[in-house]
């Protein structure tokens, strides 16, 4: 792997609770607990939990759009906690964001050309923006007449071409693309999908991708992390990790996924069971619903370590799914 | 328990429903079988909600329902509100996409539950709430006796979604109509709650009319799926046959825009799609509805094709130019 483009090193982000009563500590709340990832330049990661899990919590550290408790986040090799206001503005040019929902990240009240116009002035990027928002409407294939149109007279699949045209306006190298396409139907969501490969190729840049829908995953992601209840369960490479994955919980989201060719739906009973993520959880946060529970889980937390048969993957497990294969469980 | 189950729990016939004089839904017919679970696919725009509401009366000001919409030989377009009340709840009821909004939030779950029981059933209070009870261990609520006290907002949106299953077959009905009843909900939490629809629906013997976009939610639980566009039915039959050989070009381009995970299978660098987009409300071409956006459209499709029955099978196409076979259906061994 070449050198990261971006890294987040053991970052925790904790929220203060209000107080329950009168007297006490305030509760805390850890929403990413001691997450360690690198992302690489040109790759598409994608960031997969449920609701909870702290995925957005930590694209928005990866963004600096948040400061993590501990931890640090570096761009290019450099720490982006400590940057001053020129320098940060230098660091929004180069990593945008694109959110579920067209309808809400679009001014209303603003044309389309200026919305996607808006980050070049506000981040000084020199060069004719006029030229540069043609561009954009071309590469995101909206007609050049639409610049002067306002958000609310496109389709959900054309506004979120629109947000998409903004995020590549000043020609970021990070894009992170937070359910870009949950909220678009079936149809529209194959094009944008495609549009996002494209658009990755043409402008070379690295893409974070968070969903919660791993089919959607599996089509768009070199690397897939999946993280529940604040911390890093897994990190592999999509293919291997979707055949084959080592953590318990990746298996449960797998089989739960419904199947368009038929197929089981294996529904994990204790789903609907919300993870500790309040106070000091002692041992593996995936505890009450893991299948291979032993007593040293409960314990102490696995740590994210790398396979021995695989180092590019890393599980934070102490059992692990491999373990159980080769002692006589057959995978299906 | 209702009256001797006949084969047929809502028979649809020319059902239009229009916005103001346009019309949204364009005269569709189809029935729900005794105890089957269909399921009604369609993307935004496709009329698939306003098929649901009008079934159940529901549907907001501004839009009229016209046609035939029988159950157990009642015209439910014909009845008026108090007459409908009789029935919703009762023989046919509904579970919306959003728990929060669907419960009462000032009310307990328990009476909650209970008081279906009591409007349409006259059951004393302690009776029903025996029964309340039942229903909530039913649908698998985690300690449901406590839980009877609980308000909904101190419950998750899995057990939330429980909870208003509970009140959908607390009269044990003829028919559910689920409208996207698992899309706010985690993976793992849908997955439970489609597997807890489904065994109900078959212990209780349960019609299931399942309302979504996400087409692998259909092929999960359903037996039969309708796939509309337009406005119109365009394609129906046994789901596992639709959708491992679909004839009609439109459901073909769905399940092609549709990533599945397939072990062992290269990944597809693009997605397969469907040229244009779907029109605006009233821009839907005449003829067939999906002239404008079909590779093997010809003259004949400016006229408009109805729904047939093919000859070998159950399944009925409203299409010229059907698939024939499904270039693309590699069929994976599971």
């Amino acid at each position: 792997m070449s050198s990261p483009i971006l890294e987040a090193r053991a970052v925790t982000r904790s929220f203060r609770l209000p107080r329950n009563g009168l007297f006490g500590a305030k509760p805390v709340l850890h929403a990413v607990r001691e997450v360690t990832i690198e992302v690489a330049e040109g790759e598409t990661l994608g960031i997969v939990g449920e609701s909870g899990s702290g995925k957005t919590t930590l694209a928005h550290m990866l963004m600096g759009l948040d400061k993590p408790t501990s931890g640090a986040v570096h761009f290019r090799g450099n720490p982006i906690g400590g940057l001053s206001k020129s320098g940060l503005r230098e660091l929004r040019g180069s990593m945008q964001i694109i959110f579920q929902d067209p309808n809400a990240s679009l001014d209303p009240r603003l044309k389309v050309g200026a919305i996607i116009t808006e980050p070049l002035r506000s981040l000084h990027v020199p060069g004719d923006h006029q030229t540069r928002l043609l561009e954009l409407m071309d590469a995101v294939g909206l007609s050049r007449t639409a610049v002067e149109r306002y958000p609310h007279e496109f389709s959900g699949g054309q506004r979120q071409r629109i947000a998409i045209a903004r995020a590549l306006a000043p020609h970021p190298k990070v894009l992170i693309a937070d359910e870009p396409v949950s909220a678009l139907d079936v149809s529209v969501r194959a094009k944008t999908l495609n549009l996002l490969q494209d658009l990755k190729e043409q402008f070379d840049l690295t893409v974070v991708m968070i969903s919660h829908d791993l089919s959607v995953m599996h089509h768009v992601c070199d690397r897939v992390a999946v993280m529940y209840a604040g911390r890093m369960m897994e990190v592999g490479p999509v293919e291997e990790l979707y055949d084959c994955p080592e953590h318990p919980y990746t298996q449960t989201l797998l089989d739960a996924i419904p199947r368009l060719h038929g197929g089981k739906l294996v529904p994990d009973d204790l789903a609907d069971t919300p993870p500790q993520t309040i106070g000091e959880a002692l041992g593996c946060s995936f505890a009450d619903r893991c299948t291979l529970v032993e007593t040293r889980c409960r314990e102490q937390a696995p740590s994210l370590t790398p396979l021995e048969s695989n180092p590019s993957r890393a599980a934070a497990c102490h059992v692990g799914l491999a373990a159980t294969r080769s002692s006589g469980g057959n995978k299906t | 328990m209702s009256s001797p189950a006949p084969s047929t729990v809502l028979k649809v016939d020319d059902l239009t429903v229009s916005v103001g004089s346009t019309p949204a839904v364009k005269g569709i017919s189809f029935d729900i079988p005794a105890g089957r679970r269909v399921g009604l696919i369609g993307e935004s725009g496709s009329g698939k909600t306003l098929t649901a509401l009008s079934v159940m009366g529901l549907l907001p000001d501004g839009l009229s329902a016209t046609g035939s919409v029988v159950h157990a030989g009642q015209e439910l377009l014909a009845l008026d509100e108090d007459e409908l009340c009789e029935i919703r709840g009762d023989h046919i009821t509904m579970v919306f996409q959003e728990p929060m909004t669907a419960l009462n939030p000032v009310m307990r779950i328990g009476d909650q539950v209970a008081e279906v029981q009591q409007i349409h059933r006259g059951t004393s209070r302690s009776e029903s709430r025996k029964h309340a009870l039942e229903l909530l261990k039913q649908v698998h609520l985690p300690d449901a006796e406590s839980r009877m006290r609980a308000y909904p907002h101190q419950l998750s949106g899995g057990q939330r979604q429980r909870v208003v299953i509970a009140l959908a077959l607390a009269c044990d009905p003829a028919l559910i109509i689920a409208d996207e009843p698992t899309t706010a909900l985690d993976v793992t939490v849908q997955a439970q709650i489609l597997v807890l629809l489904r065994d109900l629906t078959t212990e209780h013997n349960t019609s299931l009319f399942l309302i979504t976009h996400d087409l692998a939610v259909v092929a999960s639980i359903c037996e039969d799926v309708l796939v509309m566009y337009g406005g119109k039915i365009v394609e129906t039959g046994p789901t596992s046959e639709v959708f491992s050989d679909p004839h009609h070009p439109y459901t073909a381009g769905l399940i092609a825009a549709v990533p599945e995970i397939e072990a062992g299978q290269e990944r597809r660098d693009r997605l397969a799609t469907i040229p244009g987009s779907v029109p605006g409300l009233g821009q839907f071409p005449s003829g067939c509805v999906f002239r404008n956006r079909c590779d093997r459209a010809t003259e004949a499709c400016l006229q408009p094709p109805t729904l047939t029955l093919e000859a070998t099978t159950r399944r009925q196409v409203a299409c010229f130019h059907p698939v024939a076979e499904a270039a693309s259906a590699s069929k994976v061994a599971p």
